[in-house]
């Protein structure tokens, strides 16, 4: 599975529900992505801390698997989250990006590394996602 | 001290629904036709659907807290996820496991509300803050 265009992968990640998580698409490579949050929102959203936290769990997993899915071959296809460990260790005041990195894979996980840092370097988050994969369908079918 | 979490923004933008709190316990669903965050097999997403248990810990923690205590932020979470949240309605069972003074651990269900195949099982650890008179106001 190639590295998506820029573009076009980050058209895919911002439908309004992204955007109002605050969540904006980066950059993707093989086996590594990274979004932006932006932070802080401005408006009602500050005062619930479900937002913040909800946006850093968010993407976590979608950047976890745009990490995956440039890291493929033609012969794999990702087949959903298996796991996800996340350690939230300070709350953002300010905008956050969020590394996904493939650091493992064998013949049915792929293995995710996860930090979310805000801009002066101050780790507010890890994590580590395992997500299963699996052989493409003979023929090209998923 | 007691929160309408039907009006917090979370609750209200992703439509997520309070149907059930006791001591110690919190039970909340969500019909799949409001979400519009998707995942594998047109299921719930699984980064939303951890979110959607961690809110299932908070509103749990919330029945438990005594005098000058309330929910802080989330310090862990992990989730195992069984199967693809593809239900009607999805339904989220949060239970406390342990409350201390600074932190309590929670387990959460996540089951289709209809035949009650597990879709995921979390377990989340909150912080608990202590509220002064001068916070409160």
């Amino acid at each position: 599975m190639p590295v998506p265009d820029l573009d076009t992968w980050r058209a895919r990640w911002q439908t309004p529900d992204e955007q109002h998580l605050g969540v904006r698409p980066l950059s993707v490579a093989k086996g590594h992505a990274t979004f932006a949050i932006d932070l802080p929102y401005g408006d009602e959203r500050d005062a619930d801390p479900l937002f913040t936290t909800s946006a850093l769990t968010y993407v976590t997993d979608v950047s976890a698997l745009s990490a995956v899915m440039a890291h493929l071959d033609e012969t794999e296809q990702p087949n959903g989250t298996a796991s996800l460990h996340l350690n939230y260790i300070a709350t953002p005041t300010s905008a956050v990006t969020v590394e996904a990195t493939v650091f493992g894979q064998n013949s049915t996980e792929a293995i995710i590394d996860i930090a979310g840092r805000e801009a002066d370097g101050r780790v507010v988050l890890r994590g580590l996602v395992t997500f299963s994969v699996r052989q493409r369908a003979s023929g090209g079918g998923a | 001290m007691t929160t309408d979490w039907a009006s917090t923004p979370f609750f209200k933008h992703f439509g997520l629904v309070l149907e059930e709190t006791r001591e110690g316990y919190a039970r909340l669903s969500i019909r799949r036709d409001v979400v519009r965050l998707r995942g594998a097999r047109d299921s719930i997403n699984g980064g939303l659907l951890a979110a959607l248990g961690n809110a299932a810990m908070h509103v749990c923690l919330g029945t438990m807290l005594g005098e000058g205590e309330r929910v802080g932020r989330t310090h862990e979470l992990s989730v195992a996820y069984l199967s693809s949240a593809r239900g009607d309605v999805t339904s989220l069972e949060a239970r406390i496991l342990r409350k201390g003074g600074r932190q309590a651990v929670g387990e959460i269900e996540v089951r289709d509300t209809a035949d009650g195949a597990i879709n995921a099982k979390l377990r989340v650890t909150c912080e608990i803050e202590r509220v002064t008179n001068q916070d409160a106001n």
